[in-house]
């Protein structure tokens, strides 16, 4: 009986913990005292907890309360933010964009707060940055969550090494288009055994003409004010394209194994002549610390682009369980403003985890415990510090760019995707089955054939339909 | 009459944290279900969100491409579960009939070691096998004059490059178990047939096999409740997800994560794992009726 009742408290324990496991989660809230949660994504820092211990005495000089940050590993977040999202966990904000933790799934089903009427008490934050960025986080109208400003304008761009531009005399500004550097190419292949002359992969027709209309295979010409919806892989430009490739293949300026190593990235060190690059303030200095030579940038467009919905690169979005939707954003309202307090939980505290180089410029210290990389996740970049080697007045140029940038007719229009989701399921299905096409390692023309023709079985045709109503009445709204 | 009450009060306690964790993991999420037939988002959550009947099936069904993924998941899974059972099997009797301790080790050793692997390990390697220009095979291949084949380029030839990798990953732990089986077998029985000058070939064939059957029956079915589901990693990183191969390699794992990571749809996803599910559940029950009728005492349940 003894060892029976030993036994039962065992068992007992073991249920006990399980169940406590499964309440790991649960938020702790003193009483009287407003603590916010905030997930964001990065890697954990030793010292994280002197900085929140900073962090948190300001925000509670300057709030009234005070906000607990929780680091998740950059390759789990999304993972772990599904989760906590999707079992209805209580917490307050949390990072969010295109490609962690995805914006669009989550605010299409209701994960995010609509901060429409807080955002209207505070119109000079709302005003401080461009419309267009707002337009991004507009999701059926409502604004879903706040852009951490950044960056947003590029340009399409084929870079190659400076040294071997030098050296085959590419004529940098006469090149308008790739055809225009097929001799570069041929030197390549001819004098660097080590090298491959073109990487074809991204050098996407779509960015290059039409823009994406949040269906797959259907796109716009920004130029066209009227909107009118184009099949992307039937225009005349795609097959084009594809006969360059294909040429370009037969020529040898493509590696033989270009389909099986597609998701082959170069890294460090360069193995190809030229290759494409989206290329923005900065970009240049990026390069050459990443390959540890000048590297030219060709732009193929003239004009600054600025990406469709590119400030879903980095967001900050309120829960919809939050119970103090109004202090969350007050938060990022003043981590957006506060550069100080913006710096301090990027770079640390001052001597122990930074040294100023000047005003502007900070030196990280090595081993000081805190060293993040993850500064996009908590407001406007354009409040940081300038990281030793990188280029003074950065963030205005960027800024002006932003601001000066040419903005897409389509700019704010969503896709309402309810009567066509079966049909843009099985054609984002076709398209990726086909997009080893544009690597030109096989003939073309009957593939391609095939290609449209399962596009249409599909229903591409009725996608395009849908589509071009919702533009329509889209440029209809807008002109009103 | 009390003691045995108490044994078995004992025992039922012992399976209570299994049956527990069974409980939360495997039958509170059944009723994760509806999810299939509804519109779901996070903010009505599960019961509030909309019916929808089943839309979320159509876009399966109603494609193109079912026809096809269907043929392959169903003929590969099946071809490989077979496979699979008839290598391990091999392999158990193989160890079986070893003598030296230490080579039975170090060979189970070796066929465990590809199964701690993870399919992106296994990926990389088939790439450096296969790579079109500076792949082993194909190096070989010249060295015989024979022309270099692109591998990643012809869907033909994946069936059985996938099948080899898929035995070669399971070999070990299958294996092990059927090996286990063989171990519990009477010795005296080998000494009777000893007695009766069988020679080993007749061992094998009627002692062996015969008492492990009712273990590769319940593998069978156990396997084939999942054959409607794929080894993802399998089809997903040894293909290296190209195009090209879908011909003979797209299954309804792949088809969804293809179709469906982008927009992120969360009734449709489980519209199919609704579906594979209930497919393999009638599959189970179906063999295992197949079973019973043939003998009885070898069925499941």
């Amino acid at each position: 009986m003894k060892f029976g009742k030993r036994l039962l408290a065992t068992v007992l324990a073991v249920v006990l913990m399980l169940s406590l496991a499964g309440c790991g989660g649960e938020k702790k809230e003193e009483a009287g005292e407003t603590k916010l949660l905030w997930y964001v994504l990065g890697n954990k820092q030793r010292d994280m907890e002197t900085v929140m211990t900073e962090f948190n005495k300001r925000v509670k000089e300057k709030l009234g309360f005070t906000v607990d940050i929780q680091v998740i590993d950059t390759g789990v977040y999304a993972e772990k933010m599904n989760m906590i999202i999707s079992s209805g966990e209580e917490f307050d904000l949390c990072f969010t964009s295109s490609w962690s933790n995805d914006f669009l799934k989550n605010a299409k089903n209701g994960a995010f707060y609509a901060l429409d009427d807080l955002l209207a008490e505070e119109q000079d934050f709302y005003n401080s940055i461009p419309e267009y960025t707002w337009n991004s986080a507009r999701i059926n109208g409502k604004v879903m969550a706040v852009p951490n400003y950044q960056s947003y304008t590029y340009y399409e761009a084929a870079a190659i090494p400076k040294r071997l531009a030098e050296k085959y005399n590419v004529d940098v500004e006469a090149v308008e288009e790739l055809q225009d550097l097929e001799p570069y190419f041929e030197q390549i292949k001819k004098n660097e055994p080590n090298l491959y002359p073109l990487n074809p992969i991204g050098f996407n027709l779509q960015t290059w003409i039409y823009f994406g209309t949040g269906a797959p295979a259907v796109g716009v010409i920004d130029a066209d004010a009227d909107g009118k919806v184009y099949s992307i892989y039937e225009t005349d430009e795609y097959e084009q394209k594809l006969a360059l490739v294909r040429d370009y293949y037969k020529k040898g300026y493509i590696r033989p194994d270009v389909v099986s190593a597609a998701g082959e990235e170069q890294t460090n060190t360069i193995k190809y002549g030229c290759w494409r690059v989206q290329a923005g303030a900065g970009t240049a200095a990026n390069l050459k610390d990443q390959y540890g030579e000048e590297i030219i940038e060709i732009p193929l467009l003239k004009e600054p682009v600025l990406s469709n919905n590119g400030a879903r690169a980095t967001m900050t979005a309120v829960s919809r369980t939050s119970k103090h939707p109004k202090e969350a954003l007050q938060l990022v309202k003043l981590l957006n403003e506060d550069k100080d307090l913006y710096n301090l939980i990027y770079f640390g505290i001052e001597g122990k985890h930074y040294e100023k180089i000047d005003d502007e410029t900070v030196r990280i210290i090595p081993d000081g415990g805190y060293a993040t990389t993850n500064g996009f996740a908590f407001g406007s970049q354009f409040n940081s510090y300038y990281i030793e080697g990188q280029e003074k007045g950065l963030w205005q140029q960027a800024d002006e760019l932003n601001r000066r940038a040419k903005v897409m007719f389509l700019d704010g229009f969503e896709l309402n995707t309810d009567n066509i989701k079966t049909e843009i399921a099985n054609l984002s299905a076709v398209e990726k089955e086909f997009d080893y096409l544009v690597y030109g390692a096989e003939d073309y023309e009957k593939l391609h054939k095939e290609f449209v023709e399962k596009l249409k079985s599909a229903g591409l045709e009725k996608v395009m339909a849908e589509v071009q109503k919702q533009i329509d009445e889209f440029i209809a709204n807008k002109n009103k | 009459m009390k003691k045995f009450n108490k044994t078995q009060l004992m025992y039922c306690l012992m399976a209570l944290p299994g049956v527990l964790l069974l409980f939360v993991f495997c039958y509170i999420p059944i009723g994760g279900l509806v999810i299939a037939f509804k519109d779901y988002r996070y903010d009505l959550g599960i019961l509030k969100s909309p019916w929808v009947g089943f839309k979320n099936f159509e876009f399966f069904f109603a494609g193109q491409d079912a026809k096809r993924i269907l043929f392959n998941t169903i003929t590969l899974n099946l071809s490989y579960i077979i496979l699979g059972i008839v290598v391990a099997v091999l392999f158990a009797l193989m160890l079986y009939n070893i003598r030296q301790r230490i080579m039975i080790k170090a060979y189970q050793t070796t066929m465990m070691l590809p199964y701690f692997l993870s399919w992106v390990v296994v990926g990389c390697m088939a790439y450096g096998f296969l790579n079109p220009t500076a792949g082993i095979i194909n190096g070989i291949l010249e060295k015989f004059g024979v022309d270099m084949i692109d591998w990643y380029a012809k869907p033909k030839y994946w069936p059985f490059i996938l099948g080899f990798f898929s035995v070669w990953k399971n070999v070990g732990i299958n294996c092990i178990i059927y090996y286990a089986g063989l171990m519990g077998i009477d010795d005296s029985l080998f000494e009777a047939a000893d007695l009766d000058g069988a020679s080993r070939l007749q061992k094998i064939w009627h002692i062996s096999i015969p008492s492990i059957i009712p273990l590769i029956i319940t593998m069978t079915l156990l396997a084939l409740g999942n054959v409607f589901r794929s080894d993802f990693g399998l089809f997903y990183q040894v293909t290296r997800d190209i195009g090209k191969l879908y011909e003979t390699t797209d299954v309804i794992d792949t088809y969804i994560f293809r179709a469906l990571n982008t927009n992120g749809e969360i009734g449709m996803s489980a519209a199919v794992g609704f579906f594979q599910s209930i497919v393999g559940f009638i599959t189970i029950v179906l063999v295992n009726w197949i079973v019973r009728r043939i003998e009885k005492d070898n069925a499941l349940f």
